[in-house]
């Protein structure tokens, strides 16, 4: 199978206060650089969709972002007016504060609800790995892959939570089935990339995508060495 | 004056006594609840925030967010409004969100996010115009790492042009950064001031 770095890239753009220009401009270069996805807001969908519609490009929502402290059933309200808007895929903030408690059960419905809400849209559970230890986040990641997740993702890349090696390595080696890894938040550069795709990441979170793909074309890395699975 | 604490992460990452210690806990709803259920705080002293901490959600998810913190037997809350509807120049929606929030909820108080640095003054002179007129607090988030008495400085000089101080609140990132603006806030008469924690 060959790897197109392109289509590895969410690229990203989770500012509250972007302008129309800058959306509209954001959503054009995702159509140029024919990325996998443009990750969003929810409430820039409809926006995005009016200008994505017809492309290879996927919209994606961040649901409850950036701390996913809001009950399941609002989550799921969140997700449904999304997919309405035009998104066709969902990356949803776990409770956060449920998996330091222990309420797995709780992460167990949320991941559930992920799932049933988005059928077979490609559906990812976002950790924010920085702020869990190791043991919680292997709880997670066979939690999202027993119920099918396809992506768990390290980080929101807000306050700067950052994805890590360590932790996309733990998240490699905790999944199962056909559950993937995400690495977001701080991935800036085409070394980044790689070294995150080493580590085991499958999708890549990022706000510079543009920048990454012209070093890519400087550099030609090929990617099909590093990801044999 | 009287201090509270917004949750950056979760009442997991926050020390019992730093929570007991202080007058206000603002948090998202389910944060908000989980500490209401394990009991050592009491619904009078917190504010679910809704749509936190960008407001970029759709009113109808806003909505419901409201009417499950009312649930919680709360008096007040935080509201993080859409930029967006100012940034892409809907301001009719940024009213009608504020005025379907004020006129349908009559029986909390709100207080409304200001991310001072999102909006030119022109957009800023607007917004606050409009919010001065309704019954609401507002919470300006003082964001400044060079010099926050500067900056809390201007924004208070702004604001008190609009509105009573009792209606105005200031967010800072740190409590350092509160206590160093603490003499700022004072001579402004500023009653309530919040950090994130």
């Amino acid at each position: 199978m060959s790897h197109e770095l392109n289509k590895i890239i969410d690229q990203t753009m989770l500012r509250p206060n972007a302008t129309k220009n800058e959306l509209e401009q954001f959503c054009m270069e995702a159509i140029q650089y024919n990325f996998v996805c443009v990750a969003l807001l929810p409430n820039v969908i409809k926006e995005a969709y009016s200008i994505l519609k017809g492309t290879e490009v996927h919209i994606m929502a961040a649901i409850s972002y950036p701390r996913g402290m809001v009950p399941k059933d609002l989550k799921v309200k969140e997700i449904d007016e999304a997919l309405n808007d035009g998104a066709n895929e969902i990356d949803m903030v776990l409770n956060l504060d449920a998996i330091k408690c222990g309420n797995y059960d709780l992460i167990e419905k949320e991941i559930s609800a992920l799932r049933e809400a988005t059928l077979s849209l490609t559906a990812k559970a976002i950790l924010e790995t920085t702020l869990l230890n190791d043991e919680e986040i292997i709880r997670v990641c066979r939690i999202a892959s027993e119920i099918g997740i396809d992506y768990v993702k390290t980080s929101t890349g807000f306050n700067g939570n950052q994805a890590t090696i360590h932790a996309v390595q733990l998240m490699k080696k905790s999944v199962f089935n056909k559950t993937k890894v995400k690495a977001a938040g701080g991935i800036n550069k085409l070394d980044k990339v790689v070294q995150m795709l080493k580590a085991g990441a499958r999708r890549i979170g990022t706000s510079a995508g543009p920048a990454i793909m012209e070093e890519y074309k400087i550099k030609k890395i090929d990617f099909n060495h590093i990801m044999t699975d | 004056m009287k201090y509270g604490i917004l949750f950056k992460n979760t009442p997991s990452h926050v020390k019992k006594e730093v929570m007991e210690g202080c007058s206000y806990i603002y948090g998202e709803i389910s944060a908000i609840e989980r500490i209401l259920n394990d009991g050592f705080v009491k619904p009078s002293s917190c504010i679910p925030v809704i749509s936190a901490f960008l407001g970029a959600k759709k009113y109808l998810v806003k909505k419901d967010e409201i009417i499950y913190a009312k649930n919680l037997g709360v008096k007040t809350v935080l509201f993080y409004f859409d930029a967006k509807n100012v940034k892409f120049g809907y301001f009719d929606l940024f009213q009608r969100e504020i005025n379907e929030l004020v006129e349908k909820n009559n029986e909390i108080s709100f207080i409304i996010h200001l991310p001072i640095d999102y909006f030119s003054i022109e957009e800023l002179n607007q917004m606050v115009g409009f919010l001065s007129k309704k019954d609401v607090s507002i919470m300006a988030a003082i964001e400044d790492k060079v010099d926050v008495i500067e900056k809390t400085h201007q924004t208070l000089s702004y604001l008190t042009k609009y509105f009573d101080t009792q209606k105005i609140q200031c967010l800072f990132n740190t409590k350092l950064e509160m206590i160093r603006a603490a003499s700022i806030l004072k001579a402004n008469h500023i009653e309530n001031a919040v950090y994130y924690a």
